[in-house]
């Protein structure tokens, strides 16, 4: 199993170790799952979406840390703006990175940054606060690793925990191009990302998690808007989804020890191709089985996804 | 660059980030409150894109005939 040999997540060339992404690459389309998590391949050409979208969650993450800190907003707006603007920047062509994109633009990226903290940066007693655990210290940056069966073990990382009355919640925050509203709100709910998260907290913290607050960002050419929605899941569709994600990821295992690294084993899941924008595989599995190989020489590249390494 | 860049940033938007000082990202944190007040104050003429204005032939010709002149 040489492909996957490096991996921390995996033993002899099945993923032991799983995260929202790989459980939901797998449930998508089993090749899409072996090209990404076992040949280790992406676009060359980075996603826009992934660029944005990256560099924004993390510059709200280390806003909170920094918040966590004892730095004021703006301090930590500061810190967290010029984190972005040297994400955003290729040092090597002395130039902003490209951003292929009419709405998620480098500029609409700072904006974004910066009108997120105007809106929602301020605690009040009587709205969102950071939960705070039992050693005093505030619920940010808690990565989490949970057996929940032999030679399963899933992990991620919640940004933050945050009190709104006497319920807690998992915060998270999404960008889109398009509208915000109920549909989209919607979308969210059954998410193997959005159960974790609640079921991990309610594990870490001890505590009922009620569900997800999603502050989600749509970005405009000349503006962006913010909506805060929440995604709720009940103690019965907790242990729903993790009775379901056990079964998956054992299923997946199954499939792992059957194809081994032979990627006419792995089936495509031909529905699965023109969701969210379209699958970033999808020119590839479109190729002659005999000149694949090619393309993936001339259009791709490593990246080494290991969810067993922590962040 | 985006034109929804505040004319006077985008002068630190094309420097190296490395090299800002910290009243230089003040400023960009103060241009985009700026703008989003902006934005608040009216958020439907603010979101609206402002469309290219399309030249009538008369227009056209006199935009070129000034640009001999001008040459």
């Amino acid at each position: 199993m040489s492909l996957t040999a490096h991996k921390k997540s995996f033993d002899n060339g099945v993923q032991v170790v799983w995260d929202a992404t790989s459980l939901d690459l797998a449930s998508a389309c089993p090749r899409k799952y072996f090209y990404r998590m076992i040949r280790g391949l992406r676009p060359k050409e980075a996603s826009v979406h992934l660029l944005f979208g990256g560099i924004y969650a993390s510059a709200l993450e280390h806003f909170y840390k920094h918040r966590a800190l004892g730095l004021s907003v703006n301090e930590a707006l500061r810190e967290v703006v010029r984190e972005a603007m040297i994400a955003s920047w290729d040092a090597d062509a002395g130039l902003p990175k490209t951003f292929d994109d009419p709405k998620k633009t480098r500029i609409a990226l700072l904006r974004t940054i910066i009108w997120y903290v105007e809106q929602f940066a301020n605690e009040t007693q009587d709205g969102l606060r950071t939960y705070h655990l039992t050693d005093g210290k505030p619920a940010v940056e808690l990565s989490f690793s949970l057996e929940f069966a032999p030679s399963i073990v899933y992990c991620g990382h919640l940004d933050r925990v945050v009190q709104m009355g006497d319920e807690l919640y998992v915060m998270d925050q999404k960008t889109t191009g398009g509208t915000v509203g109920p549909y989209y709100f919607n979308t969210f709910s059954p998410s193997n990302q959005m159960s974790g998260y609640a079921f991990a907290g309610q594990v870490i913290l001890k505590s009922p998690v009620r569900g997800v607050i999603i502050d989600a960002a749509q970005i405009a050419v000349n503006y962006t808007r913010f909506e805060r929605g929440i995604t709720s899941r009940s103690k019965d569709q907790l242990e729903e989804w993790f009775a379901s994600t056990v079964w998956s990821i054992q299923s997946f295992q199954y499939l792992s020890e059957m194809a081994g690294e032979n990627e006419q084993k792995w089936p495509m899941n031909p529905t699965a191709c023109t969701n969210y924008g379209g699958c970033e595989f999808r020119n590839l599995c479109s190729r002659s089985p005999k000149v694949r190989e090619n393309f993936i020489k001339s259009d791709f590249v490593p990246h080494n996804w290991d969810p067993a390494v922590p962040r | 660059m985006s034109d929804d860049a505040p004319s006077d940033i985008n002068e630190l938007f094309s420097r190296d980030p490395m090299k800002l000082t910290d009243a230089d990202i003040d400023k960009i944190i103060m241009e985009f409150r700026k703008r989003r007040n902006i934005f608040n104050s009216n958020p439907a003429a603010a979101a609206a894109k402002p469309m290219s204005k399309k030249l009538t032939a008369k227009e056209s010709a006199v935009s070129s005939l000034k640009i001999e002149l001008d040459l």
